[in-house]
């Protein structure tokens, strides 16, 4: 009985490896990377090298992804209320580049604790 | 594949190169095993593992596939949603649809000729590679076997994750499914087992040669920009970044068909695995009406996957979960095959020679290692996240 309740164990043991840390620097490395592709898509935009129905569908996607960020990131205000601005504003290329590198300190942070 | 190459730049490539062989091995064995024992790889499951280990493995297989299937789904429809900008869920329903008349409508010769020539606009992908000029000695670094070192162990443990998500990527096995489902239906013989090997060869080839592409671009597209594409739609800009508005609609256009062909053959890959294992009357060259059960098995499939499409789960969520289960059932699927392919009253003077013998149980070892590692590196990686 023991011995078929071993996997079972280890499953879990392995389950429980996710901490409350790795959940949040899986949402900073997350939104970091939304953003960056944000961003991508906005400059590509401004130069007129990508389609209007495409640039307006991966802003919306991007915010939908970033809204599930924010949620994980509850308990990191400064990084929940950068990420809320700009879901609520339509900010450039270079306000995205801006908030990417904003959200690295944190990344550090997490990745050291 | 771009997430490999945004974060372990080409370090991974060798990975794709020892994946391709292995599928080549496996997949002209199974060509083999259909010309020579006219029998479909889940006859020789259930006939080699007895019918509970071989019905275990069609749950396997099927669930697997399944999830597949409705990742590739959710995948046309996000397309379709940066094509046309309608929603997702619609388009989703409207995707089916369309994959399923194309099916029932279409000869199966003119559903391989369709999704076949118009995947090939995925070709833009290499075109973007060759305009961007990478750095070719770096990416002939990455063809070699490699462990890099210095890195820190959750690096390690996420290089772990992708190894082993490639591999599952490039041998998924419901390719065998049906591959050798199509040998059998085309009534190969001893006389196709050469065509059958430039076809294994060929086929499966090329296609990884595009995922190196996807790869190697997303290495020096994205990786400096501290992007690890979440969204499918930023793939496209692999090609957009050097061809602009064309290069974007090339690339969803070739995802659209490459995927719409896939999510057809991993429904086709389901039924035919219920119907041989079952005994029931299957085939795509014959009408629908004449292989009822058949039919209803590949229509079930759809509805199903459509319908884990519309419980909101995501497309890369899903292919996530369909790369780590296809790992599993893998060392199952394959075990059967070797066992005929060197089988001599079945196979007679075409059983697996030396060479054939050696990379099988080699990359039969490979991939029940990595069966055994892949739910473990998901967790502690979070799915390669962390």
């Amino acid at each position: 009985m023991r011995a078929r309740l071993l996997p079972f164990a280890l499953m879990m043991a392995l389950c429980s490896c996710s901490s409350r840390a790795d959940k949040q620097l899986e949402a900073v490395k997350s939104a970091r990377s939304v953003i960056a592709e944000w961003a991508l898509v906005e400059e590509q935009a401004a130069a007129g090298r990508a389609q209007s129905t495409y640039v307006g569908q991966m802003r919306e996607l991007a915010k939908d992804q970033l809204k599930t960020a924010e949620q994980e990131l509850s308990q990191q205000p400064d990084a929940a209320s950068l990420i809320d601005s700009l879901r609520s504003h339509a900010p450039d290329a270079a306000a995205l580049k801006r908030a990417a590198g904003a959200l690295k300190p944190l990344e550090n942070s997490l990745e050291t604790a | 594949m771009s997430q490999a190459g945004s974060r372990f730049d080409y370090r991974l490539l060798w990975v794709i190169v020892v994946a391709t062989i292995g599928i080549m091995v496996f997949s002209e064995m199974s060509g083999r095993v259909a010309a020579m024992s006219r029998q479909p790889l889940f006859n020789v499951i259930r006939h080699r593992l007895g019918f509970s280990l071989g019905l275990l493995t069609l749950v396997g297989a099927l669930i697997s596939t399944l999830i597949t299937c409705a990742a590739e789904i959710g995948g046309v429809a996000l397309v379709l949603q940066l094509l046309t900008g309608w929603s997702y869920t619609l388009l989703a329903v409207v995707a089916t649809a369309l994959l399923i008349l194309s099916i029932y409508l279409l000869p199966f010769k003119w559903i391989e000729r369709t999704y076949g020539l118009l995947g090939l606009f995925m070709l833009v992908f290499g075109a973007a590679l060759l305009a961007i000029h990478p750095p070719w000695n770096e990416i002939a670094g990455g063809l070699k076997p490699q462990i890099p070192l210095g890195m820190s162990q959750r690096d390690l443990l996420g290089y772990g994750y992708f190894a082993v998500a490639l591999i599952s990527a490039v041998m998924f096995p419901y390719e065998l499914y049906f591959y050798s489902s199509g040998g059998v239906e085309d009534g190969w013989s001893s006389a196709d087992i050469a065509t059958n090997r430039v076809t294994s060869f060929l086929g499966m080839g090329l296609g990884s040669l595009l995922a190196m592409a996807l790869l190697c671009l997303s290495a020096q597209e994205f990786g400096p920009k501290g992007i690890s594409p979440e969204m499918i739609g930023t793939v496209v800009l692999e090609p957009g970044l050097p061809f602009g508005k064309l290069g974007i609609l090339l690339g969803l256009l070739g995802m659209l068909f490459a995927i719409g062909g896939a999510a057809i053959e991993t429904c086709l890959a389901c039924a035919y695995g219920v119907c041989q294992f079952f005994g029931w009357r299957w085939g795509r060259h014959k009408k629908p009406a004449q292989t009822p059960l058949f039919t209803a098995s590949w229509l079930v499939v759809f509805v199903l996957a459509l319908g884990i499409v519309l419980t909101g789960m995501e497309p890369t969520e899903l292919a996530d979960y369909a790369i780590v289960s296809a790992i599993v059932v893998l060392p199952l699927s394959f075990l059967p095959l070797l066992l005929v392919g060197r089988d001599r009253t079945f196979m007679r003077d075409k059983a697996n020679g030396v060479l054939a013998n050696t990379l099988g149980w080699a990359y039969y070892a490979l991939i029940v290692v990595a069966a055994v590692a892949a739910i473990p590196l998901y967790l502690l990686t979070s799915g390669g996240k962390l």
